[in-house]
């Protein structure tokens, strides 16, 4: 497999994953929170908004780390979201933690960037992986409603596993040149 | 300024068309999902042929959308209309797709990409993508402060986004006039196309209409509302193209439902949960202390007020009424009051958010709100099978076996479904519950009690927030037909 194939392969996984944790989590907010208008606009801004940071004032380096505070941003939202339903107090506090994980997809871009030659094949390979996410995951909704919600979290570790993939794979490659 | 736009016009078109063009495919979450996926192949389209656009492709491109993309509402609802009348309505999934895909949003997805290359900088990515989120932030702002204005609102917004795009690309002067002409015909021209291809569609879509006039529509935050009115002057109220009350044939639907239990248990606190066309209340007033209603859209209750005031006769209720907007869910979780009688009046679970008010966990809020001997009643989305129940009442009555202690299903073959009234323990028993539609004027129907019920519920398990299948049945069902 080579260094192309492993980038693409990992902008699929992120989209996909994304997908999956922002119809998980919006579906979830509406369930154990509120299904108005008010929290929903509130919560996609607040998702927007942390991507928006992410993109423009985070540098590239940090990819594990943010992809962690996702990962414990989603699991967060659920622990409360399933302990502490229907409370509209914790809704800022929910709405933080969208912009924690929201922070990643935007980041995601702006690190990604420099792994392939032309940016049109970074979002067709996000995208393509974030419509794969949609067409899994709100089935497995109708389907399992909440014990797919509970799982959602848990693609940002497969993630981390893809990025920790290339990285050694990235590693070795340029060892390999190195020694030629 | 050209990616805000960008990130501008594809957030109101997310907000717009998705809706928009469900509805002549019969609007359930699968088919909503499909139009989605639509719209983000478009992104994909866009991202894949980018590099082939020169800027004069892209200019043309720019004409294209001002002609194409907000005509594509009328245009995939006169092709739906074609279709069902053809009788082949199966090809309008396939091919609004493919329109949707290749002409939608492709052009928009070209930009962002094609602003980085110019913008070499390491920080290109940066600033170009920040430009597209913000314009999509700032069209969610507008679409929520447009309120009830939006379709209109978005239609001007949309188009003038357009022509930013098209000065953005450097068209000649007179060109860009031309293209705002152009815009012009097109906004003036769309609330009548609007209108004309709704009446078409609803028309050759339902065999029940042979003509149709819409007599409202807007979209509020939720979906969108629509008042009909057919040839013999009924008027119906359509939730997303959906019939959700109707003056005529659902009056049977609102007796099951709301009446038949009301006068079973007279003089009672009644809350109803959904009802926004309030067309329950002329049923419940007459046996009923006080009613509350809590429903999510403060604007299908304002339709329902303005339009069926004849009908539902509020200004003649002599019983104290209150209206509460709020989230069903929410409202049963956080109220301190006490009721005699539920009425569980919601749409049916076509969709996930509706699914959830046919749950164990929903009827658990609701039995938690009802006095020791209250009584829940709703709707089982189909008939009843004495033997053998099919999987979407067999799994609605499963959770209600699971909440309640004591119910009786009633199956009324005037209002086409089956119906279930529960407590801890009834007030009344089924002997009472014939007596009561004999009386009524009622006389082919079915009542069964639990002990009928509850053996053939062996295999069902209870629809509840992890196990939604109800939705994926009636997904399902309304896909194949």
């Amino acid at each position: 497999m080579g260094p192309g194939t492993l980038n693409r392969s990992y902008a699929l996984v992120v989209g996909l994953w994304l997908a999956t944790l922002q119809v998980n989590l919006f579906f979830a907010l509406q369930t154990y929170l509120s299904s108005s208008v008010l929290s929903w606009t509130l919560l996609v801004g607040c998702w927007l908004m942390g991507s928006i940071l992410g993109v423009r004032w985070l540098r590239p380096g940090d990819s594990p780390k943010l992809i962690s505070l996702a990962f414990a941003g989603a699991l967060l939202c659920q622990f409360l979201l399933l302990n502490y339903p229907y409370r509209l107090s914790l809704l800022p506090l929910h709405a933080l933690l969208l912009v924690a994980v929201g922070l990643y997809p935007g980041y995601f871009f702006q690190a990604e960037r420099s792994h392939f030659t032309r940016p049109g094949q970074l979002f067709f390979w996000e995208t393509l992986g974030f419509v794969l996410g949609l067409l899994i995951s709100v089935p497995a909704l109708m389907r399992w409603g909440l014990r797919a919600f509970t799982l959602s979290p848990y693609g940002g570790l497969v993630v981390l596993a893809m990025w920790a993939l290339r990285s050694a794979y990235t590693s070795s490659s340029e060892d390999c040149s190195h020694a030629l | 300024m050209l990616l805000f736009v960008a990130g501008f016009n594809l957030m109101l078109l997310e907000l717009l068309v998705i809706r928009e063009l469900s509805i002549p495919l019969f609007c359930t979450e699968l088919v909503i999902l499909l139009v989605t996926v639509a719209y983000f192949s478009g992104h994909l389209l866009g991202y894949a042929v980018y590099s082939y656009f020169s800027p004069a492709a892209l200019r043309a491109a720019v004409v294209g959308a001002v002609l194409v993309h907000l005509p594509l509402i009328p245009w995939v609802r006169l092709m739906a209309g074609a279709l069902a009348k053809a009788g082949v309505h199966r090809l309008t999934l396939p091919l609004t797709f493919l329109v949707v895909s290749v002409f939608l949003t492709s052009l928009y997805a070209m930009f962002l990409p094609l602003a980085i290359e110019s913008d070499n900088s390491p920080r290109g990515m940066a600033r170009s993508y920040t430009a597209e989120l913000s314009g999509a932030i700032a069209a969610l702002l507008v679409a929520f402060l447009l309120g009830r204005w939006f379709l209109q609102g978005a239609a001007v917004l949309y188009l003038v986004g357009l022509l930013v795009v098209a000065w953005c690309l450097e068209f000649k002067a007179r060109n860009l006039g031309l293209l705002a002409a152009l815009a012009l015909l097109v906004c003036l021209g769309l609330p009548r196309a609007d209108r004309v291809s709704a009446e078409y569609f609803y028309s050759a879509y339902y065999q029940w209409f042979s003509s149709v006039k819409i007599l409202h529509s807007e979209h509020s935050p939720y979906q969108k509302i629509e008042v009909l009115e057919d040839q013999h002057g009924k008027r119906s109220l359509y939730l997303n193209g959906l019939e959700y009350f109707s003056s005529g044939d659902l009056e049977h639907f609102n007796y099951f439902l709301s009446g038949l239990p009301a006068s079973l248990k007279a003089d009672s606190k009644v809350l109803v949960v959904g009802s926004g066309s309030m067309s329950s209340l002329r049923y419940l007033a007459p046996h009923s202390s006080e009613i509350t209603t809590v429903e999510l859209d403060a604007r299908v209750t304002q339709v329902g007020r303005q339009y069926f005031a004849d009908f539902n006769k509020l200004e003649q209720l002599q019983v104290p009424w209150r209206l509460v907007i709020d989230d069903a869910k929410h409202f049963l979780a956080t109220t301190d009051q006490q009721f005699d009688l539920i009425i569980i009046d919601v749409p049916a679970p076509y969709y996930l958010q509706t699914g959830l008010l046919f749950t164990r966990e929903f009827y658990e809020l609701a039995a938690a709100r009802l006095n020791e001997e209250g009584v829940l009643s709703a709707y089982l989305c189909e008939w009843y099978e004495p033997d053998r129940p099919e999987a979407l009442s067999g799994q609605i009555l499963a959770a209600i076996e699971v909440v309640f202690a004591d119910y009786l299903v009633v199956d009324g073959s005037a209002a086409n479904l089956a119906f279930v009234m529960a407590a801890k323990q009834l007030p009344f028993d089924s002997k009472r519950v014939v007596q009561q539609l004999r009386a009524d004027g009622y006389s082919d129907f079915q009542v069964f009690g639990r002990a009928r019920v509850q053996p053939t519920l062996a295999g069902f398990e209870p629809a509840g927030y992890s196990n939604l299948n109800t939705v994926w049945e009636l997904n399902r069902w309304a896909l194949e037909r």
